[in-house]
């Protein structure tokens, strides 16, 4: 009998024993959890961008086009959908149509001028009719802004900055001086000899981004675009490929085929305002 | 029996005690006043109406802030949204520190990069930068690289489309002694979940850029170039871990060199006195003549390595 209340005794006080260290090793646990766990990484932020309008005018400049470098007005429009997402519709139009590159002014020095005997070289004006140049564009974009925060100028100057990425699409206007001057028509060949690659294209434009704002309703806007879009800027013959006139001669075609995909590179820099003036702070 | 009752009474007030506090939020700790080795992964308060390193700026407005609550709700700061629970981490300023310290560090950076500017030659580079931090901020240091020339598109079509075969020059290699200086430092949030710290850099270097005209007849012989060569550079760095960061980085290199003289005529002397004579014509020639200033823009990617591999800070938190 005493053996049995005392196995009793002991299960009792096991199990009491239990009940009084199992909620103070859930309470250890608990107190091991940071209080900042759930907190957001950045408190009380200035949302600059979240549900604001962006507009605003600025400059872009072509990089590394072949024959015409291009300095274009660059209205753009957009809206953010939160913080970190924005659609923004853009366009350029080139007030410099006849900058050339140097590798243009290359070719022109080099090739023979009007009234020199050839054999084979195109005559300078004729090789510059068939050169292309950005004449405009319409495009639109997707903007992903993952990274946003604030940098220090000198330890004086502060301000607020985002990184993004973007994507789209649009169309791209091409001109040319002579799209088919009189040299470069055979009236006994199918296909001309130079035709330069004129009128709508369309561009996929993809590219990355920054705004660094100067005031809450004030940014600079810096961005790189790759527009892609088929082309063959000097509207020469690029395959190689030649044909034989109705006389006999052999010359060289330029057909649709000759343009290929290409990149052009557009640095812009706008001056973007966000409407409504003042931003949320996030909690 | 009395015994196991007493037992009992204690053993369940014990009991008691936890669990009645157990239902109490815990309260939230105060902030470390003291400091400690290193910048913590907590989260950073930046908001403009907090602490010391909250509002950096007001960006020129000086108008009062509106809280995302709207206007007809507290601020949050100010005791929380009306009807929402407080968060305990509400209470907690957390302001890290400057994540990275560069002075007395030596920085070892290899790097690739390739040309930007010339539509009928690139060139891909190697090399590294080897930098010592004076202070935080300012370096000195010298860089060198070595190219790999790769001729494009454009500049096979020149041949065919124009019947002209252009003048060219290789990039051979290239060093610098470099002054370096970071004239911002920020900080951004990716995704609003990490923070990540990085900085501004510049660059301005002085050294020699080697090159090597490319013939424009086969066979020709070619000769090198020396040219005294200044470059500027902007980059962004982002600090990874103690010992490690990665670069982008634009440098712009400015120098005057030598072309293939345009006049070139075959040499008559095939033999190697002869050729060597008339290489030393050319080259004589193309001094007088054919001497263009370059610029070559490029764009670099760089990990850098940090000896010592860690640092302390020196100022309390």
């Amino acid at each position: 009998m005493m053996k049995k209340t005392k196995a009793m005794r002991n299960v009792i006080a096991l199990l009491l024993g239990g009940i009084v260290c199992l909620p103070t090793v859930a309470r250890a646990e608990k107190e091991r959890k940071s209080p900042l766990t759930d907190a957001p990484v950045i408190r009380r932020r200035l949302e600059l961008r979240d549900k604001r309008f962006e507009l605003g005018v600025g400059a872009g400049v072509t990089i590394g086009q072949d024959f015409y470098n291009a300095l274009l007005v660059m209205p753009k429009v957009a809206f953010h959908f939160n913080d970190w997402l924005s659609l923004a519709v853009l366009a350029g139009y080139n007030v410099t149509p006849g900058w050339k590159s140097s590798f243009n002014d290359d070719v022109n020095s080099a090739l023979p001028k009007p009234g020199t005997a050839v054999v084979k070289s195109p005559l300078a004006p004729d090789a510059q009719a068939t050169m292309n140049h950005i004449a405009w564009a319409a495009l639109g974009q997707v903007e992903f802004i993952p990274l946003s925060g604030k940098i220090a100028i000198l330890s004086t100057l502060f301000s607020y900055f985002d990184f993004y990425i973007l994507a789209g699409g649009g169309v791209v206007n091409l001109a040319a001086k002579d799209a088919t001057p009189a040299s470069c028509v055979d009236p006994n060949a199918k296909d001309p000899l130079c035709k330069a690659v004129t009128g709508n294209k369309l561009a996929f434009n993809g590219g990355v981004g920054a705004h660094a704002f100067i005031a809450r309703w004030i940014a600079l806007n810096f961005e790189l675009h790759d527009l892609v879009y088929k082309n063959n800027a000097s509207g020469r013959t690029v395959l190689g490929n030649q044909q034989t006139t109705s006389d006999g001669h052999l010359v060289p075609a330029t057909t649709d085929r000759d343009t290929e995909w290409t990149n052009n590179y557009v640095f812009s820099l706008n001056f973007q305002f966000f409407l409504p003036t003042k931003p949320k702070i996030s909690r | 029996m009395k015994r196991l009752a007493l037992g009992l009474f204690v053993i369940l007030a014990s009991v008691s005690v936890p669990l009645v506090s157990l239902a109490q939020e815990p309260e939230a700790p105060a902030a470390d006043a003291t400091g400690g080795d290193k910048a913590p992964a907590t989260p950073a308060d930046t908001g403009p109406t907090s602490g010391p390193d909250i509002d950096l700026s007001d960006l020129g407005t000086g108008e009062p802030l509106e809280p995302a609550a709207g206007p007809g709700k507290k601020a949050v700061g100010g005791g929380g949204e009306s009807g929402a629970p407080r968060k305990a981490w509400e209470d907690i300023v957390v302001v890290p520190r400057k994540a990275f310290l560069k002075k007395y560090r030596l920085e070892l950076a290899p790097f690739a990069g390739i040309t930007l500017n010339d539509p009928l030659i690139r060139h891909y580079s190697f090399g590294g930068d080897l930098n010592f931090y004076l202070t935080d901020v300012l370096s000195v240091g010298g860089e060198a690289q070595y190219f790999i020339k790769e001729l494009s598109e454009r500049e096979s079509l020149v041949g065919l489309q124009y019947y002209l075969v252009p003048t060219l020059n290789k990039l051979k290699y290239h060093w610098a002694v470099v002054l370096g200086y970071v004239p911002g430092y920020g900080k951004f949030g990716l995704f609003n979940k990490w923070i990540v710290h990085w900085d501004l850099t510049f660059a301005a270097g002085l050294g020699q850029m080697h090159t090597e005209i490319i013939p424009r007849a086969f066979g020709d012989k070619s000769f090198e170039n020396t040219d005294i060569a200044g470059h500027f550079g902007l980059g962004v760095r982002l600090f990874v871990l103690d010992w490690l960061t990665l670069s982008v980085t634009f440098r712009d290199y400015m120098y005057r060199d030598v072309f293939e003289f345009k006049g070139r005529q075959p040499c008559a002397d095939q033999s190697a006195a002869g050729q060597s004579q008339c290489l030393a014509q050319v080259k004589s020639d193309s001094e007088a003549h054919q001497t263009q200033f370059v610029q070559n823009i490029m764009m670099f990617f760089s990990i850098s390595l940090y000896i010592p591999p860690s640092f302390t800070y020196r100022t309390p938190r």
